[in-house]
């Protein structure tokens, strides 16, 4: 090609160039923030997602309170400070206390950092400088405080059902139990959970158990799970862990002093029908003076009227008095009665929903949690929406 | 969709594919280089190894971008910028290869094969490898070894004593020690081993200046300090680190007379246009005679420029695309380093996470200083710019680290399907449905 005719395609291929790297770097952008946005709505699906499992408070101490529970990451350090991954603020923790790490084979590895001292179950570190290891249902005693692990479902690993059973359980009571061989199917948590034999695990909609007693429980203990016939341990998922919570603010909601009973609210009654005194009326009709029917109908029409008008005032004038639907829970206010969403209003919550769409406005929601009050796992979830994922409203 | 008949629906699914996000961008990136690297091989007469070009670089785009990501869950979107950076370091060298008779483009071309390959070997590497601890020292040892090479064997070129030749090529060791940097500096920060991360990095900055290799000290050092930070969150500390760098930085201007002059260069380089300011007046030259639009592929006089293939070569994209086209392609880098971030955030394990992160910072540093030093905002100093610039072992080194980055990024994606597919056998056994279903 000669070098003028060159140059002039080169010149006019600049725009053609230009126009080609701003497409490349515009869907670059699109593909980019699309990316982001379905990320976030994903999150949004798995509020657990990142987390092996949590610590359930069994005794606590300082700002520490019994039956909180906080989510654990697959490692980091646990200290009195918030800078840890794990906060416990609890009179003899350091500052930076332990260090946690999550290994497949065993288990939730916990290891001293300096020379500060723990126990898990019935070991202390001091007898095991290079670590102990935490499964399911293990206890760790830190500080003036008690803490016990319970596994998501996915992340347990071989355990010593034994020693798990042993703690909690007399031999001849785990020996009889009707539980299916250790090992093979999730290793359940002993006295975490509270399942009536054939009830669903998970969810279920058409039993919402916050209207109803807790379950009877039949066998011995708490603990009697129901195993899902799916090959997925039991113990953990994030419906599962929605069920649990539910569960965890039922017990705790009544093994609060129940409220004194109140009598039910008044009630707006239709007042019976009152045949109204017949009095003579004398009506004119001077065209139809002669036609009795049609005074009488007239009447009658005049004094239903009358009485539908009556009705109606009256109706109006008197407050509206709501239709109570349940007994259970009373009004007596949120901070007295812990408010937990019905599996039906789930949807309304954002926590599944059908028609969630691409088209930014969902994905700019925070995440919505289960979590019952203003516990720490809520908190600490919040501060990493917050920090890495752009925040927004208050969930 | 229930109305469609079975040829529409086959046309629907075809359609759908089409509008995929990487096809679509992986469609222009090809039609990019293809017109790109036809028209260059039409310029005097037909070249046909600028033919060759123009259906292998969009193979290999179309390869690394589309077909690789199918055996690992690999940020396609990386992919593709990463690979477009490379094609563009390919089109530019080989645009300039011309008149001066070189053929750096067609070698960039296979470096960028080899890249590709170095990649994968570290993708592979990070998503297998369970077992670090002995293998990290292994690693250690020889990169120390590696580092240590050009004080022994090595050859001085353009002041720096950090090449060695084999054979009839030559390999800059504290390339390829970047990613073994990256590496052991992550696995001992996870585990909270101090000693051997200063050591480790403490040797390789000694040796480094015993080289004079001060661009890549630097790259290192900002590494560490920030990779210190995101493993410690101490900021008292990592201010020191900031002082001790500041400290040194004003010792080496008052002991070395190199450094005097760069600082002076830097201040006025049309004060030294004949001696030492040239590279930089010809690069702002370059940028200036270039001006919005550029002056045309294959046209304008890179080759005034002291090194355009290596260090400036960002001053000859400026030149023949123009400024606008520099600037988005500095997004490019820019959405590399967001995406390097959060692959880091959602990494589960520190170590992943600290992977993430130094492969990031490592990337973004080096960006910054050459990028920087080309438009004056600091002294110029001699590092290639990522992905684009001439040399072997500056691809593959890239290369692995975005291998790296990868690596985190299909665990991450594999540890997210795994809770996803667990919620969403419960939630289909609760008889309720998850959102995106």
């Amino acid at each position: 090609m000669p070098a003028e005719i060159y140059e002039i395609v080169a010149l006019a291929a600049r725009f053609w160039f230009l126009f080609l790297m701003a497409l490349i770097v515009l869907r670059s952008y699109r593909w980019y923030a699309r990316e982001r946005r379905q990320r976030k709505k994903r999150l949004r699906l798995l509020p657990d997602a990142g987390y092996i499992g949590e610590f359930v408070v069994l005794q606590g101490a300082g700002d520490l309170k019994e039956g909180e529970v906080l989510s654990v990451p697959f490692e980091g350090t646990l200290g009195f400070v918030r800078s840890n991954d794990l906060c416990v603020p609890v009179p003899g923790v350091a500052t930076r206390h332990l260090w946690f790490s999550y290994d497949e084979r065993k288990g939730l590895k916990l290891t001293a950092l300096g020379r500060n001292d723990f126990s898990v179950d019935e070991k202390t570190i001091g007898e095991e400088p290079k670590g102990l290891c935490m499964v399911h249902g293990s206890r760790l005693y830190i500080g003036e405080c008690e803490l016990r692990l319970r596994m998501f479902a996915g992340y347990e690993v071989g355990m010593n059902p034994q020693r798990m059973m042993t703690a909690d359980y007399p031999p001849q009571q785990w020996q009889q139990a009707p539980y299916p061989p250790y090992g093979q199917q999730g290793m359940p948590c002993p006295g975490m959970s509270a399942y009536a034999p054939g009830q669903p695990y998970g969810m279920n909609p058409q039993q919402p158990v916050y209207h109803q007693p807790p379950q009877p429980m039949v066998g011995y203990g708490p603990a009697m799970p129901y195993y899902p016939p799916n090959g997925y341990p039991p113990q953990v998922g994030w419906n599962q862990q929605q069920w649990q919570y539910q569960q965890n603010w039922q017990q705790a909601a009544y093994a609060q002093p129940h409220p004194p009973a109140q009598p039910m609210p008044p009630q707006w009654q239709p007042e019976p029908f009152v045949q109204p005194v017949e009095e003579e009326v004398i009506t004119f009709h001077p065209l139809m003076e002669d036609e009795d029917w049609e005074e009488e109908a007239y009447e009658e029409e005049n004094r239903f009227a009358a009485h539908d008008q009556q009705r109606m005032e009256r109706y109006t004038r008197e407050p509206q008095q709501p239709a109570p639907q349940e007994f259970y829970p009373l009004e007596t206010g949120e901070d007295v009665w812990p408010v937990m969403p019905r599996p039906d209003e789930w949807r309304s919550e954002g926590l599944f929903d059908d028609l969630l769409d691409e088209d930014g406005t969902d994905a700019s929601l925070p995440p919505k949690s289960a979590y019952v009050g203003r516990d720490e796992s809520a908190w600490a979830k919040r501060r990493i929406w917050d920090k890495y994922f752009g925040g927004g409203d208050a969930p | 969709m229930s109305r469609m008949n079975a040829r529409q629906q086959a046309a629907w699914e075809k359609r759908k594919v089409r509008r995929q996000p990487e096809r679509r961008l992986v469609a222009v990136e090809m039609l990019f280089f293809f017109s790109a690297f036809l028209l260059i091989s039409l310029k005097e007469k037909v070249d046909f190894v600028g033919l060759l070009l123009a259906f292998v670089v969009p193979a290999l785009i179309f390869v690394a971008t589309i077909w690789m990501p199918r055996f690992f869950p690999a940020d396609k979107l990386l992919m593709a910028i990463v690979n477009f950076l490379c094609a563009l370091g390919v089109l530019i060298l080989y645009s300039t290869d011309g008149d001066a008779g070189t053929s750096r483009g067609f070698q960039q071309a296979l470096y960028y094969g080899l890249g590709l390959i170095a990649m994968l070997i570290c993708i592979l590497l990070v998503r297998y490898v369970r077992r670090w601890r002995v293998l990290i020292w292994i690693i250690a040892v020889g990169a120390l070894g590696l580092i240590a090479l050009p004080l022994a064997i090595g050859t001085e070129i353009n002041g720096a004593t950090n090449w060695i030749r084999i054979g009839s090529t030559s390999l800059q060791p504290s390339e390829v020690v970047k990613i073994a940097l990256v590496l052991i500096l992550s696995y001992f920060m996870s585990r909270r081993k101090l000693v051997p991360w200063l050591g480790f990095v403490g040797l390789c900055m000694g040796v480094l200046m015993l080289q004079k290799d001060l661009g890549t000290a630097l790259i290192y050092y900002c590494t560490g300090l920030i990779l210190f930070y995101v493993s410690t969150g101490n900021l008292a500390l990592t201010g020191v680190g900031l002082l001790g760098a500041g400290g040194a930085a004003i010792l080496g201007y008052k002991m070395f007379a190199h450094v005097k002059r760069r600082v002076a260069v830097w201040r006025n380089p049309w004060q030294y246009y004949e001696t030492s300011g040239y590279q930089i007046a010809q690069v702002l030259m370059a940028i200036a005679s270039g001006g919005l639009l550029g002056v045309g592929l294959g046209l304008g006089a890179p080759r005034v420029i002291p090194v355009y293939f290596t260090d400036c070569i960002f001053a000859v994209i400026c030149e023949q695309f123009g400024v606008i086209f520099g600037i988005l392609t500095l997004v490019m880098y820019a959405i590399i380093i967001i995406r390097g971030v959060s692959t880091a955030v959602s990494a589960r394990r520190g170590f992943h996470a600290l992977i993430a992160m130094g492969v990031t910072a490592m990337l973004g540093i080096q960006t910054f200083i050459i990028i920087g030093g080309v438009l004056k905002l600091i002294p110029l100093t001699g590092v290639t710019m990522p992905f684009v610039s001439y040399g072997g072992t500056s691809m593959v080194s890239c290369m692995g680290l975005i291998g790296l980055l990868q690596g985190v990024h299909s665990l991450n994606q594999d540890d997210l399907s795994y809770d996803y597919e667990i919620s969403r056998t419960l939630a289909q056994q609760a008889g309720l449905q998850l959102a995106d279903e």
